[in-house]
């Protein structure tokens, strides 16, 4: 009942000097807006990373051609195609921690089905590597080793392939093109959506390892046996750190790499490569948060500014009240109450605020944000903070007024 | 019996930087219950200053103030501001209503800082407000309401508690002679419900009213007289 009557005072005094209150917590609003912000992205982020990492399948490495030294990467990945399908098998076969080490060769292709076209990735492998990333088939079957060796002309799509390609209609045992050849789709893998670069995993064929040599996807001059990519799955989470060694001695065994000479492959661990991705989230967190924590810094000063002079203002009516026997303490509640609930005002805007902009700054982006109602209570939470550090001082300075003031007022 | 005020060689300075002020200077008085003092003196004679020591509002430099036999000076800040809440009543000049509350919230203010809870305040302050005849006027804004209706107003709220004195700075000075006949009707009516006032008037019309007249000159009392008929304006010749 009392803490209403506070309320209901410290609502009227904001609402008498409307435009004033709505110019002081401007800089609540934007910060408020700034820190939902921050936590949406990096929500979106982490839930997003988290939906990778269980996608990406667990324990996986890449070894991609291409040098690389301390300082990263020196050679563009593929350019000299230095992996084979036999390196593949001497991991599998000579590295204990590797479960599978499947060869992957692919190239962007535009293939045809009847009278429609689609630019796809078109990507030879062989049954291993849907083993390797835990891909299930949702229609048909996936193709064995034997439709491998024989060098079938089968293709197993992706959805968006199935949706594009075939419009709704049953792809099963209808005919692809790719360059010259026709391919006869045998199965439509389960739905997958984008990975941590945002591409769309279902926006792919896989045709036999074999038959893809037949176009020049996975054909080297220099090296007929050659592959872009060896994906390696270890058997535990563990040997990840440690796997990585093992496959570069093996290789450079292999491909008679003596001494200090640099690789001509490289090791990449998928997880790493989504944390890659996952620090340029946390520079935009870090900025925005910096502008968050300013904006309600100098928010939180427009507040207190506002209410020491809501206080000079008003001498008479603290005057009043302590004369007709509000206490030092009634006085303090009274303006601290107002200092929370202008400032709360303002977090309720710079949620609205902070929503629109997490819809539209970071999926201009394309960037996955989360928002939940949790991001309410956070607003309210943090602004109705600042509001009870800024206005600790104005409330003191109200509380501390000598109520002999009102008899001199005259 | 004990009077309901006591205060005994009373002085005030008031300080500001190295000049210094002597606003009360060893004023000893008493006030029974059921008085009706004026107090009258030229400009700065300190009659403001007396008023708010004995509401409660200001502490004097010296002396001992007793309310009821008991020594108000040793009291903490809270029992001060319980004093003002329970014990006294103001009226200013300038009614000092808060503009933003209605009558009606305005003559509670008192009953919202009680320290115990009121069955019904809102009854309460209704019925204060039907006492000085403002019982329709409840939901007006002081805006809207004339001078001496806002000093009703002001009386309804320093009575609502039913105090033991009420304090009236120049509770006319800013009326015209009709309204200030009603506050004083007013006044004198709710004298004869036994209540104890003590105001500060320029005006010999109302110290007239009085039934006992204090004078003040530079801090000090230099007259303090009763006056058997209280309706007697000739008595009255100190300033
Ligand atoms: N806060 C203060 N600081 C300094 N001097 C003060 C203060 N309050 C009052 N005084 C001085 O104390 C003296 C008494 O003041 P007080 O207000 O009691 O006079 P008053 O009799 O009420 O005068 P008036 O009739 O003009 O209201 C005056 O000289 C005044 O200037
Ligand atoms: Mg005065």
């Amino acid at each position: 009942m009392r803490s209403l009557g506070y309320i209901y005072l410290a609502l009227q005094s904001i609402r008498a000097h409307m435009l004033r209150s709505v110019l002081a917590v401007t800089g609540i609003v934007i910060g408020i807006a700034a820190v939902l912000i921050v936590v949406a992205v990096a929500e979106g982020a982490r839930a997003e990373i988290s939906r990778q990492i269980n996608s990406l399948g667990s324990n996986l490495l890449l070894v991609q051609p291409g040098a690389q030294n301390a300082q990263g990467v020196r050679q563009q990945a593929g350019t000299v195609l230095s992996l084979t399908t036999t390196d593949a098998l001497a991991l599998a076969r000579e590295v204990p921690d590797v479960v599978i080490a499947a060869p992957f060769v692919g190239g962007q292709k535009t293939v045809i089905a009847r009278d429609l076209n689609w630019s796809t990735l078109v990507a030879g492998v062989t049954p291993e590597f849907f083993e390797a990333r835990g891909w299930r088939i949702a229609e048909g079957q996936l193709f064995n080793q034997d439709q491998v060796a024989s060098v079938a002309k089968i293709a197993v799509i992706g959805r968006t392939i199935a949706r594009e390609l075939f419009r709704g209609g049953d792809p099963l045992g209808r005919f692809i093109r790719i360059d010259r050849t026709s391919y006869v789709v045998v199965g439509v893998l389960a739905e997958k959506g984008q990975d941590f670069t945002g591409r769309d995993q279902d926006d792919v064929i896989f045709i036999p390892l074999s038959s893809a040599r037949i176009f020049a996807t996975g054909r080297s001059q220099a090296n007929p046996d050659a592959v872009h990519t060896i994906l390696v799955k270890t058997d535990s989470a563990q040997s990840m750190t440690t796997v990585g060694g093992a496959i570069a001695d093996v290789l450079r065994q292999r491909h008679r790499i003596m001494g200090h000479k640099d690789d001509d492959f490289r090791i990449q661990n998928l997880i790493q490569i989504a944390q890659t991705r996952d620090r340029t989230y946390r520079q935009f967190t870090l900025l925005v948060s910096a502008l968050a924590g300013i904006s309600l810094l100098v928010g939180g000063i427009g507040v207190m500014n506002i209410m020491l002079v809501s206080v000079s203002e008003r001498f008479n009516e603290i005057g009043i009240r302590l004369a007709f026997g509000a206490r030092p303490q009634d006085i303090r509640r009274q303006f601290l109450l107002e200092a929370v609930l202008l400032c709360t005002i303002g977090g309720l805007l710079g949620l609205i605020v902070g929503y629109a902009c997490a819809r539209v700054v970071p999926s201009a982006l394309g960037w996955p944000i989360e928002f939940n109602e949790g991001m309410a209570l956070i607003a309210i939470a943090c602004s109705s903070l600042v509001g009870t550090i800024f206005g600790l001082l104005p409330a003191e300075r109200a509380a501390r007024l000598d109520p002999a003031v009102i008899l001199r007022s005259v | 019996m004990t009077s309901l005020v006591a205060l005994e060689h009373i002085h005030k300075q008031h300080r500001f930087g190295s000049q210094s002020v002597h606003a009360l200077s060893d004023v000893t008085m008493q006030i029974d219950r059921g008085e009706f003092v004026a107090v009258v003196g030229p400009s700065g004679s300190g009659k403001s200053t007396l008023l708010s020591i004995i509401g409660c509002l200001d502490r004097p430099s010296s002396g001992s103030y007793f309310l009821h036999g008991q020594d108000v000076l040793v009291q903490s800040r809270r029992r001060w501001s319980e004093l003002r809440n329970r014990r006294f009543g103001f009226v200013f000049q300038n009614f000092n209503l808060l503009p933003r509350l209605t009558a009606l919230e305005n003559v509670g203010l008192p009953l919202f800082y009680r320290r115990d809870r009121l069955r019904n305040p809102i009854a309460r302050a209704r019925a204060a407000l039907d006492r000085v005849g403002l019982g329709s006027r409840m939901q007006h804004m002081p805006s809207q309401l004339s001078g001496g209706e806002q000093q009703r107003v002001a009386v309804a709220r320093a009575i609502v508690n039913e105090p033991d004195l009420l304090l009236a700075d120049e509770p006319t000075g800013a009326l015209d002679t009709s309204t200030r006949d009603t506050i004083l009707s007013i006044l004198a009516e709710l004298r004869r419900g036994g209540l104890t006032v003590m105001l500060v008037t320029h005006d010999a019309e109302v110290a007239g009213r009085a039934q006992r007249t204090i004078g003040l000159r530079d801090g000090a009392v230099v007259d303090d007289s009763k006056t058997s008929c209280t309706s007697s304006t000739s008595t009255v010749s100190e300033f």
